[in-house]
């Protein structure tokens, strides 16, 4: 009985020295981003104005939710659907070039450091800013914009073509090939991700693999994958989240510039909150989805 | 392991067919054959990434009257400096630069504080509600900043120190925002949340120290208990130490996260202290909509490239010294979804 009172006393002691630790973020994460959170809700039903004496609202129920499918018939067609199903080409390409380039990174051969610098140079370059404003620019010409490719392939389509393939084969090839630029610029963290995962699995596993007799067909998907699956979660989430909130998506877009050029405040933050929710519960289907696959080590 | 592999050595001694000699060439040719395509692969690549640096890098020294020049590809007839020096000046170079690197520097070294404590209280600690608290530290990294910068711009605009001005006006039954601060236009709108933890992606680095201290073995801990350290030096004394990689990948981050920040920044700083990713979109549409530049798209083009080489130069400089942290960093803190 006296042992389990001190028990319970030193769980008390530890979840007070717990809380002690959080607690800093605690009260930032309740004041500076669950009730910024709180207001965008606030805002999302408000008409806003802005006027010499501060904010003024006003309720207008769901308006803002509803306004721009209602004014905008092409609205869903050309900014929401593009938004949100950007990540089902993204996400998968993004994931096997991700993994297929670590696994090449991996392997020993000279130049092997400078290789590796250049691929994760995108990770520093990370914010767009200095390519969205080198692409208003054209990096080529002046007249490339948003919609043209940097590494447009229009060879590969024809001779795709001409062999025979149907055309729909042919467009998800190009649409790869043209993306190569976007692509390589995105996986930036994913391929450092797989990396150290990579060197996460023991090398006595391939020998023994080798000695078995496997090939290195059979011990990619019989140990690399496997071994690499946890990883996979994490680069799939990651990936996720970039393709939803990256600023080159063009939902995001419209909703910085529905507050910035636009000054719609309510609408902004309406639109902005029912995005991010619709995101939320596609990143947690696809993670429920992927995580049934996973294969943790310790727990085998 | 090693003993299985023993064992397997020992029940295949002998038993193993001798690879014949062609066989072995044909192994060495395969070996080849995927040296030149890996070869092929990376330059390719490597050349699609370093694209935008050798255009740049080609047309900022070229005078600009020779980008409709069609027998000057990328190798500029003339050498000139005029784009750098006009850059200089629509950047307001030295004074952004000083701007970006005091922010990133200080923000950096205030996040790698708070998010090893905090990470150390999830990584260590067991209390109720820890594991939803932490899907908060997650939701943190997925809401994107373009939905919550609005509502904190309002907040910093009338700082009300976490409610306190609120209770004085209640008290002295005037409107709150006689109390209330401008944070706006001062480094306190960055400094005030990556004290509390929720800065630019703490969450990310929050999520970075956990795994690395869970990492850390508990019989060091231990140890320390035994010999009468409390929580808080062991934390010090112990735990950071421990985690050094983890700290500097997370500076290198965090610095290089807010050097590229652009939303936040243009929104918290509309006039004084603004970084070089504001300036940057500042100068080019600057020049778009000034009557003596907006017809002369050469000059603007050569400005813009000389911009965003300044601009990248400094990160660049930083990365070609410290790159292998970022693998480093990431591997040892171990990331096992």
């Amino acid at each position: 009985m006296a042992g389990k009172k001190k028990l319970n006393k030193m769980r008390r002691r530890e979840a007070k020295i717990g809380y002690a630790f959080i607690s800093v973020w605690l009260v930032g994460l309740v004041f500076l981003f669950l009730r910024p959170l709180g207001m965008a809700f606030y805002y999302a039903f408000q008409e806003m104005s802005i006027t010499t004496e501060g904010m003024t609202y006003k309720f207008i129920g769901l308006e803002n939710f509803i306004y721009k499918f209602r004014d905008d018939i092409y609205f869903f067609d050309s900014t929401v659907w593009p938004g949100l199903s950007k990540f089902v080409i993204e996400v998968p390409i993004c994931v096997i070039f991700s993994l297929f380039i670590a696994i090449v990174l991996n392997q020993k051969f000279k130049g092997r450091t400078f290789a590796r610098a250049l691929f994760f140079l995108p990770v520093i370059i990370t914010s767009g800013i200095a390519i969205q404003v080198l692409r208003s620019y054209g990096l080529d010409t002046s007249m490339e914009t948003e919609n043209t490719y940097l590494f447009a392939s229009n060879g590969v389509a024809n001779i795709l073509s001409s062999a025979g393939l149907p055309m729909a084969v042919v467009d998800v090839f190009t649409q790869i090939s043209n993306r190569i630029f976007d692509i390589v610029w995105m996986s930036g963290i994913q391929i450092i991700l797989y990396l150290s995962g990579l060197q996460g699995i023991p090398a006595a596993e391939y020998e023994a693999a080798q000695i078995e007799g496997a090939t290195a067909w059979e011990c990619f998907w019989k140990i690399t994958w496997v071994r690499i699956s946890p990883i996979t979660l994490v680069v799939v989430v990651y990936s996720l989240i970039d393709s939803f909130t990256n600023v080159s998506n063009v939902m995001i877009k419209f909703i910085y510039e529905e507050y910035s050029l636009r000054g719609n405040l309510g609408g902004s933050s309406a639109l902005g909150l029912s995005y991010c929710l619709v995101a939320f519960l596609i990143i947690i289907v696809v993670y429920a989805v992927t995580a049934k696959h996973v294969f943790y080590v310790n727990e085998a | 392991m090693e003993n299985v592999i023993a064992d397997r050595k020992k029940a295949w001694a002998g038993k193993i067919p001798k690879v014949s000699f062609k066989k072995k060439k044909l192994y060495k040719l395969g070996n080849y054959v995927w040296a030149v395509c890996r070869f092929l692969l990376i330059f390719g690549l490597g050349f699609v990434i370093l694209y935008p640096l050798l255009q740049i890098l080609s047309k900022v020294f070229m005078p600009t009257i020779q980008y409709q020049d069609l027998s000057v590809i990328w190798i500029p007839k003339s050498l000139t400096f005029d784009n750098i020096k006009n850059a200089l000046d629509y950047l307001k170079f030295w004074s952004s630069l000083a701007n970006t690197l005091i922010l990133g520097l200080s923000c950096a070294a205030i996040q790698i504080i708070v998010c090893a404590m905090t990470g150390y209280g999830f990584a260590r600690f067991r209390f109720p509600l820890r594991e939803p608290l932490f899907l908060l530290v997650i939701l943190t990294i997925i809401v994107p900043t373009q939905i919550i910068f609005l509502p904190s711009f309002v907040q910093y605009r009338f700082f009300d120190f976490f409610g306190i001005s609120r209770i004085l006006g209640l008290i002295t039954g005037k409107n709150y925002t006689e109390f209330a601060t401008n944070l706006i236009d001062t480094r306190w709108s960055f400094w005030i949340p990556s004290l509390f933890g929720v800065g630019l992606r703490s969450g990310i680095f929050i999520y970075l120290f956990r795994q690395c201290f869970r990492n850390i073995p508990k019989e060091l801990e231990e140890a320390a208990k035994i010999d009468g350290c409390g929580s808080v030096s062991t934390f010090v004394r112990i735990m950071l130490p421990n985690a050094k990689s983890s700290i500097l990948t997370v500076f290198l981050f965090s610095l290089v996260w807010h050097w590229n920040e652009y939303t936040l920044t243009r929104t918290f700083f509309p006039q004084n202290y603004q970084p070089l990713a504001v300036r940057l979109k500042l100068a080019v549409d600057g020049m778009v909509n000034d009557i003596a530049t907006r017809t002369n798209l050469p000059f603007q083009m050569g400005v813009t490239y000389a911009s965003v080489l300044l601009f990248i130069l400094p990160v660049l400089i930083i990365y070609i010294f410290t790159q292998r942290w970022f693998v480093e960093g990431v591997e040892s803190s171990g990331i096992k979804g």
